[in-house]
């Protein structure tokens, strides 16, 4: 149960900010290499398309090193990073995109439950012994129309595996907050999980 | 006052368990302990991670195309900080001691 509270550490960033500034390009291959996969499977896990999420994971190190001369190092690199990239996904994802104050992942939580709390359709069992392709098309149109925060908190938390102090600054949000995005869109990708669990007779 | 389904799946989901007095917390596992559908909940909620990221580790592994990418951006950045001219080692900014509180 305790799983989802140990944190990935982050890889050494003592230093690298400051010789950043400097311009040592073997620094500068440094962060490309320790960040470059996690920023780009983070970019592609929020939605975008693999060439999309490589040109945003570009433009993150461009931003990166533009503004690496304003960077405080009081957050952390990677801190620092994800930020960034998450201004990006927004401005790549936001064509066409409507926020929606009200989430219809509510109503079918609320749905499930009687008045006294208790559960009216309790949770049906879930096959993740799946082929990994057919839960990886599930959970693509499954967040296909998720508000792009919820996605990249998602993301974070769940696969990149960073403390939630984290993400409410790469995401600029208060721990309620997150506590909220969290909460609809593990519930919208359990409720997607659990139909698919059903019709795939396994 | 015990603890509803709901109020468990929701303390689950978001995260908040952890935040709980250890009261609370008590209260939460003994929960768990009763409910089965509470805990196969829980259970699927904490596979949802692993289950994406088994998902999406195949299409991020393209080891020849993700070299590529970092060439790419290796290169840009050195060209971008190039590019300006003789003027592109302007005086680094070398003391950082000094930080100002925000």
């Amino acid at each position: 149960m305790d799983a989802a509270e140990t944190y990935r550490a982050e890889p050494e960033s003592e230093g690298i900010v400051e010789k950043l500034r400097c311009g040592d390009p073997e620094v500068l291959r440094e962060v490309v290499e320790s960040y470059m996969t996690q920023i780009l499977r983070a970019a592609m896990g929020a939605g975008l398309d693999r060439q999309t999420a490589e040109d945003v994971t570009q433009a993150t190190f461009v931003t990166f090193i533009e503004v690496s001369r304003r960077f405080e190092g009081r957050s952390k690199v990677r801190t620092f990073l994800f930020g960034i990239l998450y201004k990006k996904i927004a401005e790549a994802r936001r064509a066409g995109r409507k926020q929606e104050r009200v989430d219809a992942i509510d109503e079918t939580i609320e749905s499930r439950f009687r008045l006294d709390g208790s559960w009216q359709r309790p949770p049906r069992p879930v096959d993740l012994q799946l082929y990994d392709e057919e839960i990886r098309s599930a959970i693509e149109g499954c967040l296909e129309d998720a508000p792009t925060a919820q996605r990249f908190a998602f993301v974070l938390r769940d696969v990149e595996g960073l403390s939630t102090e984290e993400i409410c600054k790469i995401l600029d949000v208060s721990r309620t907050n997150l506590g909220v995005m969290l909460y609809r869109i593990r519930n919208r990708l359990r409720e997607c999980l659990e139909n698919l669990g059903v019709r795939g007779a396994r | 006052m015990m603890l509803t389904c709901k109020e468990f799946a929701r303390l689950v989901a978001s995260g908040e368990l952890a935040d709980l007095s250890f009261w609370l917390r008590v209260d939460a596992r003994v929960h768990a302990w009763l409910c089965r559908h509470c805990r196969r909940y829980r259970m699927q909620i904490h596979s949802l991670g692993p289950a994406a990221e088994r998902a999406w580790a195949s299409s991020a592994a393209d080891s020849a195309r993700t070299d590529a990418l970092a060439r790419r951006i290796l290169e840009g950045i050195v060209q971008a900080q190039r590019g300006p001219g003789p003027d592109a080692s302007d005086a680094p900014v070398g003391k950082d001691g000094a930080e100002p509180e925000t």
